[in-house]
């Protein structure tokens, strides 16, 4: 821990909730690279607001709400963004991104079946797909999402709903998920 | 109850949302219907997939480094509020450009390219460039941007760290920034650009001068990252 008391006090009021932050925020996101970053925005908006943190009973839903409010208006930043192109490629000896690096133990891991779903659940809308993972992949509860997010019940369950049935036509329709209609 | 699938209420039932009376209902009906037990089968193997998927960690150090980003940020906040204004009133300057690096096919080791020096007056406003020169086009393509203490975005005052998330096309890509010097003597800029899950970190070094004329030192654009 940091030898600055400030420091060490902001830590020990937010340590305990990081995995879980970072858990939502990988939801959110989708992969580690943007979920850091998510988290490390928001605890640099927070560090500033230490002495409202330790005025707050539970804090677990107020920081979950403060990273989906982050979380929301960076995505609106991210489209209103865009690169300008001034030249088109002139032959010039230029290479691409792509090609190997990816960790071969995270290979492993991915499954067939985690890729797909995975595939799927970046076809829903965001809308859809966050109330999703929040609520089959990470537990929250109705009411939680509602705080989190601000959305109604209602809409919530009536989103859940959409997304189920969307999730399950993709993987039907790509042969992963053997359903009636299959 | 037989006679009609219960489709529309497998979701709240499974999430136990229904009431007593509604909930024993679907609960005789999933006994004399197979079409809606198979349903309901489908409903709980897709909750499980969701469920089970993994959550990939984040690197080792990260929660430690961030927590330590924090703190240091908010050490230099309050100078920096204060220098924008001033900054800010300083007509904008000659725009700069500067090729911070290509993509390369395969992922190097060393990710950062040579260091190219540029300086500025203190409360200069100027537009540097960032040019990013990709050969086929990047859909998705995420770009981080951390400033030094004493340099800041016109567009984000206050921010030492702006993401975008945009599409690079094939060729060369512009990103003007309207960079302020506010305060201290410069730092370096670091540009991380991301593009699934290849990564190449950016380094641009700025000189900050307490003069009203400025030196601009453009170094050759190294040829590849």
């Amino acid at each position: 821990m940091s030898g600055d008391p400030t420091a060490a006090e902001f830590e020990t009021l937010i340590r305990p909730h990081l995995d879980r932050l970072y858990r939502l925020a990988y939801r959110l996101t989708l992969t580690v690279a943007d979920a850091q970053d998510l988290v490390q925005d928001v605890l640099v908006k927070l560090y500033p607001r230490r002495d409202e943190l330790s005025s707050i009973d539970d804090l677990t839903p107020w920081l979950s709400r403060v990273l989906y409010n982050q979380f929301v208006q960076q995505t609106r930043r991210y489209r209103s963004q865009r690169f300008r192109v001034v030249l088109e490629t002139d032959g010039d000896p230029m290479d691409s991104l792509a090609g190997p690096g990816e960790d071969p133990a995270e290979e492993a891991l991915r499954s067939f079946d985690i890729s797909e779903v995975r595939s799927a659940l970046g076809r829903l809308s965001e809308d859809h797909r966050t109330v999703l993972l929040m609520h089959d992949a990470e537990g929250y509860k109705l009411q939680e999402i509602q705080i989190i997010t601000g959305i109604s019940v209602g809409t919530i369950k009536s989103r859940l709903h959409r997304a189920r049935a969307r999730l399950r036509e993709l993987l039907t329709a790509d042969g992963t998920f053997s359903g009636p209609n299959a | 109850m037989n006679a009609e699938h219960i489709d529309n209420q497998l979701d709240a039932y499974l999430d136990g949302e229904l009431p007593e009376q509604e909930r024993r209902n679907v609960f005789e009906h999933l006994h004399g219907c197979r079409q809606c037990h198979q349903t309901l089968a489908d409903a709980k193997s897709l909750r499980a997939r969701l469920a089970n998927l993994p959550v990939e960690g984040p690197a080792p150090d990260f929660f430690a480094q961030a927590l330590a980003n924090a703190a240091n940020q908010d050490r230099q906040a309050p100078m920096n509020r204060w220098a924008t204004v001033i900054g800010g009133t300083i007509a904008a300057g000659m725009a700069l450009l500067v090729v911070v690096g290509m993509l390369g096919r395969t992922p190097a080791p060393e990710l950062t390219p040579e260091l190219q020096g540029v300086t500025l007056a203190l409360h200069e406003s100027r537009t540097l460039n960032l040019v990013f020169s990709s050969a086929e086009a990047l859909e998705g393509a995420r770009l981080v941007v951390e400033l030094p203490h004493g340099l800041e975005l016109g567009a984000y005052p206050g921010e030492q760290r702006v993401r975008w998330k945009t599409s690079l096309q094939a060729g060369r890509n512009v990103l003007p920034l309207d960079l302020i010097a506010v305060a201290g003597n410069g730092g370096e800029i670091v540009a991380h650009l991301r593009h699934g899950d290849k990564s190449k970190t950016f380094r641009l070094r700025v000189n900050v001068t307490d003069a009203t004329s400025f030196l601009i030192e453009e170094k050759p654009t190294p040829g590849q990252a």
